[in-house]
C-alpha cells in the first residue's frame, strides 16, 4: 500500500527531474524559465511532504490537542519564503528574457552564444 | 658584516636606480655614475668579504624556518666573479649605452639580477636558495625584455623555460622538505644518504633538471640563443658570461654537497652506465652540436651565444668526471669562459657602437679603422678556441686530461670534435668582423673611446695572465675543491704538477713567443710584403675594385651550409620546443570547448556533475 | 561592544535610505562609510573570536526557535576582508561609474550584495543561509546585468539559470537534512546526520556542495562565471572575483565539512579542485579577452583554495585561508586596472592595449605587480600562499595530493605565459612618439594601490597572519 506521503515524496521528485530536464532540453529561454518554475513547484511541494503527517491537523494549538497530531509548521514557513524568493528570480529572469528578446531578437538559447570559450 | 653589505647594497642600488628611470632621457649620466659607484661598492665589499668564508648569518623566519645565508668557498669565488664582471660591464657600458631612454631600467634590473645572483650562491638553506632562485630568473627576464620588441618576444622564450624550471624547482623543494622535514642543507644531506633509491631519484630528477635548464644544456637550450642574441649587446656579453652558469653553480652545489657524490653514483646500473655517464653524454652533445650550429649564424652575438652553450658542455664534462683533474677544468673553465666572451662581445659592442651592426655578412676590414676591437677579439677568440698562451687552453686541457684518464674515450673525441667546430666558428667571427676588405661605408669608422677601451684592455690582461699563470687562479679551485670533498689539485704557478704530465704554461708560452718572434723577424726580414690599397687585389680571378667587392665575408661556411643544412634545419629541439607549446596551445583550445555558451549544455553539466559525485561517493563509501 | 548584527543591518539600512534620498553623494558616502566602519567593527571583534567563536542573540531568541548567528575567527577575518575589499571597490566606483548612470541604485544593490555576504559567514542556520545565497545571487544578477548590453544579458541570464539549479538542489539538501534532523540549525543538522543512513547523507551532501557550489564558482558548475566576470563592470568583477567567490567556497566548505561530516566528500572535493584549477588555467591560455582571462584564472585560483582545504588538515586550511587573501588582492586589482583599460582604449581585446604601458605607465605597473603576485614570484605575498598550499599537499601525502602539487606547478608556468603575454603587449614600443599620459583617476587609483599594496607588501603582514591564522582555519572546521 502506498502511502500519501510517498506518492507527495514521488510526485515532487518527478516534478524536479521533469523541470530540470526542461532546462536540459528546452532552447526557448522562456521554456527554460517555465521549467525551472516547475523545479521550483516540486521543490516547494518536497518541503511541504516533509512536514506532513498522516492525518494531521493546523499546527494552531486548541485546548486538548498535542502537537503529535499537528504537521510541522516549520517547512510551511519555509516554503512560504522559498515562494517569495523563486516569485523574485521568476520575475527578474522573465524582464531579463524580454531585455535579451529586445538587443538579439532572440530567445533561442542555441542561438545566445556570443559569449563562449 | 660585508655578507650583509653584499646583499644590502645591490638592493639599495635597485630601489635609487629604479627612482632614478625618470633622470635618463634628460641626464643620462646620474644613473650612470650611481650604477658605476654601486658595482664599484660591490666588488670592493666582495672582495673583503673572503674574510668572512663559513660565518653564518641568519635572516627572516619563514614558514618557522630562519632563512640563512653565508659565504663558502665556492659562493665566494661565484660572488667574485659576479662583482668583478658586473663591474667591468658597467664600465663598458658607461661608454657604450647611449640610447638610454630604449633601456630606462637597465641598471636597476641589472642590480635586481645582481641581488639575485648573489643571494643565490650565498643561500645556505633550500629556501632561501629557491627564493633567490625565482628572484634572479625573474630578474633575468626583466635585464633580456628590455628594448626592441624582437627582445621581448626573446625573452617571453626564457620566461617559458625558467618558469618551467622555477616551477620543477619547487616541486623539488616542496619533495625534499616534506621528506626530510627541513629546509636545511645539512639535514637533507643526511637524510639523503639513508633514503630509498625511489625518493632519492625523485628528489635528483627534481632538483638537477632546473639547473640542467638554466645551464642551457642539451636538449634544453633552445631559449638561449634568441633570449642572450637580442638583447643590449653589453647584455648579452654580461648573460653570456655568467648568467648561464648560475644554473652550473646549482649543480655544483647539489651534486657535490647537498646529496654528495656517493649518493649520486648510487643511481645507475653499474659503475659505468650511471647517472654521471648520463650528464657526460648531454655534456658532450651539448659541447658538440651547437658549437657546429654557430657556424652557420650570421650575426656575431648569435654566433657567441651559441658557443655560450657549447662551452657550458666544456664546463659540465669536467665537472661530471667528477675528478680532480675534470672539477678543476670545469671550474676553471667558468671563469676563463666569462672573461673571453666577455671580451669578445665587448669587441663586438665596440663595432657596433660604431658601425650600427652585427651582421657578419656586412662587417669586414675593420682591423684598420679599430685595432683595439681587433686585439680584444683576438685574444678572446685565441682563448675560446683553446689554443696557448690564452687561459681557456689550460682549462681545456685539464677537460680533456681528465676525460682521457677517467676512461671517455669518446666523450674526449667529442670534446677535441667540438673544439674543431669552435676554431672554424671563431675564425669565421674575426674575418667576417676585422679581416678581408673594408667597405666603403665604414671608411670614417674610428675606435671607441678609452672609457669603452678599459674594460677590453683589463680583460686582454687577464685572459693572457691567467693563462700563463694559471696558478693564481688554480688556487682558488683547490680551496674549493676540498670543500667539495674532492682531492686538491696540485697546482704550480705555470700549471699543474703531477705523475700523468706536468702542464707548464710559462714554458708553453715562452715557446710560443719565441716562435712568434722567429716568425716575424722572416716575415720582415724577407721584405717580401708590399702594402696595396685595398682594390688593388684580386681573388679567385676576379679583380676587386669597389663594384666588385670581396665576397668571402657573404655566407662564410656556405659549402658547409650545403652539407648540414638538412641536419640543422631538422634540429629535434627547436621543432619539439615549438611543438610542445603548440600542443598546450591545442589542449588548451579543446579544453575551452568546455565553455560552449549553450546553457542547455551548463544546466546539463550540472546535473552530471551531481550524477557522478553521487557515483564517487558510492565509491568512496 | 557594538553588536555584529549591525553587519546586516548596517549595510541594509544604508540601502534603504539610500534609495530614499535618492542621491549620489549620499549614496556614494553611505556605502564608503559602512564597509569602513564594518571593517571596524570586525578588526576589534576579532580579538576577542581569536580565543573563542562569539554567539550572536537575535531578537532574545535562543537556538532552536531563533535564528543561530555566530561570529568566529574565520567570519572576523572574512568579514573584514569584505568590507574592506568593499570600501576599495566604492572609491573606484566614484570615478569608474558613469555619472548619473543610475549610480544610486547601483550603489544599492552593492549595499545588498554586502548584507548577504555579511549573513553567509556569520548564519549557522541552513536555511537562513539559503536566504542570504539567494540575496547574494539576486544582486549579483542584478550587477552583472548593469551595462544593459547584449553580453551583460546574456551574461547574467545564464548565471540566473545555473544559480537557479543551483537553489533548488540546495533546497532538496535542505529538505533532506530537515527531515532527518528536525531542526535547520546547522550544529544540530551535524549530530542527526551522523546516525542517518549515508546514501541519504552524501546525496544531501553532494547536492549541497553543488547547490552552493555555484556561486563558489567550483568545477563544473562554473560555466557562468567567465561569462558573468567578463560582462560585469569592472568595479563588479572585481568584487565578485575577489571576494564573492572566495567567500562562498569557505561557506560551502565549511558547513560540508561540518554539518555533512558524516560523509567523508574530501577526496570528491579535491578531484573537484585540481579539474577546476586545470581547466581554468588551460581555458585561460588562449583568451584574447582580458577580462575573461582573468575570469578563467579566477577559476583555477579558487580550484588551489578548495584543493588546500580538501587536504583535510590544519596546515591545509590555514594555506588555503591565505592564499584566498592574496587572491583577494591580486584579482581585485587586476580586474579594476582592466576596467580603466577598457575606459581608455574602448576594448577588451588585449591585442588593442599595445603600448598602453606608455600612456598609463603606473597602472600597467601595478598590473605587473598583481600578475607577478598571482602567479606566486618571490617574495611578493603570492609566492609564500602558494608555496604553503604545496607544502601543505606534500605534508598530507597520498596520490590525489601529489597530483594536485604538480597541477598546479605546470599551472602557474601556463599563467605566468598568459599574464606576461599581457604585459608584453602593454609595453611594446609606443606607436607614435610619446603619448599623454592618462593613468588612471585618483581614487581609482588609490584603491588598486591600496589592494597592490596588499599582494606585494602582504609578507610582511605573515608573521601577524601566522598568529590569527590558527583559530580561522579552525573555522572551517568547527560550526562554533
Amino acid at each position: 500500500m502506498i502511502s500519501t506521503a510517498q506518492i507527495l515524496y514521488i510526485t515532487s521528485f518527478a516534478l524536479i527531474v521533469i523541470g530540470l530536464y526542461a532546462v536540459l532540453s528546452q532552447r526557448n529561454l522562456i521554456r527554460v524559465v517555465i521549467g525551472l518554475n516547475i523545479a521550483d513547484v516540486g521543490i516547494n511541494l518536497l518541503l511541504v511532504t516533509i512536514g506532513y503527517v498522516e492525518g494531521g491537523r493546523v499546527p494552531i494549538f486548541a485546548a486538548g490537542q498535542s502537537a503529535g497530531t499537528m504537521v510541522d509548521p516549520v517547512p510551511q514557513a519555509l516554503v512560504l519564503t522559498a515562494i517569495v524568493i523563486g516569485f523574485g528570480v521568476t520575475a527578474l529572469m522573465l524582464t531579463l528574457v524580454m531585455r535579451i528578446y529586445a538587443h538579439h531578437g532572440t530567445v533561442d538559447a542555441s542561438r545566445l552564444r556570443g559569449l563562449k570559450w | 658584516m660585508y655578507t650583509q653589505a653584499l646583499l644590502l647594497l645591490p638592493l639599495v642600488g635597485f630601489g635609487v636606480a629604479f627612482l632614478l628611470q625618470g633622470t635618463v632621457k634628460r641626464s643620462p649620466a646620474i644613473v650612470k655614475t650611481w650604477a658605476m659607484l654601486g658595482f664599484a661598492a660591490i666588488a670592493a665589499v666582495a672582495a673583503l668579504a673572503g674574510a668572512e668564508i663559513g660565518t653564518l648569518y641568519e635572516g627572516p623566519t619563514v614558514f618557522g624556518s630562519v632563512l640563512t645565508y653565508g659565504l663558502t668557498d665556492l659562493s665566494w669565488w661565484f660572488v667574485l666573479l659576479i662583482a668583478g664582471i658586473t663591474a667591468l660591464t658597467t664600465v663598458f657600458t658607461l661608454g657604450s649605452l647611449r640610447y638610454a631612454d630604449d633601456y630606462p631600467m637597465y641598471y636597476a634590473w641589472l642590480f635586481a639580477k645582481v641581488f639575485g645572483m648573489i643571494g643565490l650562491v650565498m643561500s645556505r638553506d633550500l629556501l632561501s636558495f629557491f627564493i633567490m632562485w625565482e628572484i634572479m630568473s625573474w630578474a633575468t627576464y626583466l635585464v633580456m625584455q628590455q628594448g626592441r620588441d624582437e627582445s621581448r618576444k626573446a625573452a617571453q622564450g626564457y620566461l617559458v623555460y625558467a618558469i618551467s624550471a622555477g616551477m620543477i624547482l619547487l616541486g623539488g623543494v616542496v619533495f625534499l622538505r616534506t621528506a626530510s622535514g627541513s629546509f636545511e642543507f645539512a639535514v637533507i644531506t643526511k637524510f639523503v644518504a639513508g633514503a630509498d633509491l625511489g625518493v632519492i631519484i625523485t628528489a635528483i630528477v627534481l632538483v638537477l633538471v632546473p639547473f640542467l635548464i638554466e645551464a642551457a644544456v642539451y636538449p634544453t637550450h633552445g631559449w638561449l640563443p634568441s633570449a642572450y642574441a637580442s638583447s643590449e649587446t653589453t647584455m648579452t656579453a654580461y648573460l653570456s658570461s655568467i648568467s648561464t652558469r648560475m644554473g652550473l653553480f646549482g649543480l655544483i652545489l647539489f651534486v657535490f654537497n647537498v646529496f654528495g657524490l656517493d649518493v649520486i653514483d648510487r643511481i645507475g646500473i653499474s659503475a659505468h652506465l650511471n647517472l654521471r655517464t648520463l650528464l657526460l653524454v648531454l655534456a658532450a652533445l651539448t659541447a658538440v652540436l651547437p658549437t657546429y650550429t654557430a657556424l652557420f649564424q650570421h650575426d656575431a652575438k648569435r654566433l657567441l651565444t651559441w658557443h655560450s652553450i657549447g662551452q657550458g658542455g666544456y664546463m659540465l664534462l669536467g665537472l661530471a668526471t667528477a675528478s680532480t683533474l675534470g672539477t678543476a677544468g670545469g671550474l676553471m673553465h667558468i671563469f676563463n669562459y666569462m672573461t673571453y666572451v666577455a671580451l669578445i662581445i665587448f669587441s663586438i659592442a665596440a663595432v657596433e657602437y660604431r658601425t650600427g651592426t652585427t651582421n657578419l655578412n656586412k662587417l669586414g676590414g675593420l682591423i684598420t679603422r679599430q685595432p683595439v676591437a681587433f686585439l680584444g677579439m683576438l685574444f678572446g677568440i685565441i682563448g675560446l678556441a683553446g689554443i696557448p698562451p690564452m687561459n681557456g687552453f689550460v682549462s681545456k686541457w685539464f677537460i680533456y686530461r681528465s676525460l682521457i684518464l677517467g676512461g671517455y674515450p669518446f666523450v674526449a673525441l667529442a670534446a677535441f670534435i667540438a673544439t674543431v667546430g669552435t676554431i672554424m666558428s671563431v675564425y669565421k667571427l674575426i674575418h667576417n668582423t676585422f679581416l678581408g676588405q673594408l667597405p666603403e661605408r665604414y671608411n670614417e669608422v674610428r675606435e671607441v673611446g678609452w672609457v669603452m677601451q678599459l674594460p677590453i684592455w683589463v680583460l686582454m690582461a687577464v685572459v693572457f695572465a691567467t693563462g700563463v699563470f694559471p696558478g693564481t687562479i688554480l688556487q682558488w679551485i683547490a680551496r674549493i675543491q676540498v670543500e667539495l670533498g674532492i682531492a686538491p689539485i696540485a697546482y704550480t704557478l705555470g700549471g699543474v704538477a703531477q705523475e700523468a704530465g706536468d702542464l707548464n704554461m710559462m714554458v708553453i708560452t715562452l715557446v710560443f713567443t719565441l716562435t712568434f718572434i722567429v716568425g716575424a723577424v722572416i716575415f720582415f726580414m724577407g721584405g717580401k710584403r708590399r702594402i696595396v690599397s685595398q682594390y688593388d687585389n684580386y681573388a679567385a680571378g676576379h679583380f676587386l675594385n669597389k663594384d666588385v667587392p670581396y665576397n668571402f665575408n657573404y655566407n662564410f661556411y656556405s659549402a658547409f651550409d650545403h652539407i648540414f643544412e638538412k641536419l640543422y634545419h631538422a634540429a629535434p629541439v627547436q621543432s619539439t620546443e615549438r611543438n610542445l607549446g603548440r600542443l598546450v596551445a591545442t589542449v588548451g583550445e579543446y579544453i575551452r570547448r568546455f565553455f560552449t555558451g549553450q546553457i542547455n549544455t551548463y544546466a546539463a553539466y550540472y546535473v552530471a556533475a551531481v550524477i557522478i559525485a553521487l557515483a564517487f561517493l558510492k565509491e568512496v563509501l | 561592544m557594538v553588536s555584529p548584527m549591525l553587519f546586516i543591518i548596517a549595510p541594509l539600512s544604508a540601502a534603504f535610505i539610500m534609495i530614499l534620498f535618492n542621491s549620489r553623494v549620499i549614496a556614494l558616502g553611505l556605502s564608503l562609510l559602512v564597509p569602513i566602519g564594518l571593517a571596524w567593527l570586525g578588526l576589534s571583534w576579532l580579538p576577542y573570536t581569536l580565543g573563542a567563536a562569539q554567539p550572536i542573540l537575535v531578537a532574545s531568541i535562543p537556538a532552536p526557535l531563533g535564528i543561530p548567528l555566530s561570529i568566529d575567527a574565520l567570519g572576523a577575518g572574512m568579514a573584514i576582508l569584505v568590507a574592506v575589499s568593499a570600501a576599495l571597490v566604492v572609491l573606484y566606483s566614484s570615478s569608474y561609474m558613469k555619472k548619473g548612470h543610475h549610480e544610486v541604485r547601483y550603489y544599492t544593490v552593492v549595499m545588498i550584495l554586502l548584507t548577504s555576504a555579511f549573513g553567509l559567514v556569520l548564519t549557522r542556520d541552513i536555511f537562513n543561509l539559503f536566504v542570504f545565497f539567494e540575496i547574494l545571487c539576486i544582486s549579483s544578477y542584478i550587477l552583472v546585468s548593469w551595462e544593459q548590453d547584449g553580453a551583460a544579458l546574456e551574461a547574467s541570464f545564464k548565471y540566473m539559470v545555473l544559480g537557479s539549479i543551483g537553489s533548488t538542489f540546495l533546497l532538496v539538501s535542505i529538505a533532506l537534512v530537515y527531515r532527518v534532523a528536525g531542526s535547520l540549525a546547522m550544529a544540530d543538522v551535524a549530530t542527526a546526520l551522523a546516525t542517518a543512513p549515508r546514501g541519504y547523507v552524501a546525496f544531501a551532501a553532494v547536492t549541497f556542495l553543488f547547490g552552493v557550489g555555484v556561486e563558489a564558482a567550483i568545477f563544473p558548475v562554473n560555466t557562468w562565471l567567465p561569462d558573468a566576470h567578463s560582462s560585469a563592470p569592472s568595479s563588479i568583477s572585481a568584487i565578485l572575483s575577489g571576494f564573492v567567490i572566495e567567500l562562498a567556497l569557505v561557506v560551502a566548505f565549511r558547513v560540508l565539512n561540518t554539518a555533512f561530516a558524516a560523509v567523508d566528500t574530501l577526496p570528491l572535493v579535491r578531484v573537484v579542485a585540481i579539474a577546476g584549477v586545470i581547466v581554468g588555467e588551460m581555458a585561460a591560455f588562449g583568451q584574447k579577452d582580458l577580462k575573461r582571462m582573468l575570469a578563467y584564472s579566477s577559476i583555477s585560483q579558487i580550484g588551489i583554495m578548495l584543493f588546500a582545504f580538501s587536504l583535510g588538515t590544519q596546515a591545509g586550511a590555514q594555506a588555503g585561508l591565505q592564499h584566498l587573501l592574496m587572491h583577494a588582492g591580486a584579482k581585485s586589482a587586476l580586474f579594476l586596472i582592466a576596467g580603466y583599460f577598457i575606459v581608455r582604449t574602448g576594448s577588451r581585446l588585449i591585442a588593442d592595449y599595445a603600448g598602453l604601458g606608455h600612456r598609463m605607465p603606473v597602472s600597467a605597473a601595478l598590473f605587473g605587480f598583481a600578475a607577478l603576485s598571482l602567479v606566486g614570484a618571490p617574495p611578493l605575498l603570492g609566492f609564500f600562499t602558494k608555496f604553503q598550499v604545496l607544502s601543505a599537499a606534500g605534508a598530507a601525502g597520498g596520490f590525489t595530493a601529489w597530483l594536485g602539487v604538480a597541477v598546479i606547478l605546470f599551472g602557474t608556468v601556463l599563467e605566468t605565459v598568459y599574464l606576461f603575454r599581457v604585459l608584453r603587449v602593454l609595453f611594446a614600443p609606443a606607436a607614435s612618439g610619446s603619448p599623454a599620459r592618462a593613468d588612471m583617476d585618483w581614487p581609482a587609483l588609490a584603491a588598486v594601490a591600496l589592494f597592490t599594496a596588499l599582494v606585494v607588501f602582504g609578507a610582511l603582514l605573515l608573521p601577524t597572519l601566522s598568529q590569527m591564522i590558527g583559530p580561522m582555519a579552525d573555522g572551517l572546521a568547527s560550526l562554533l
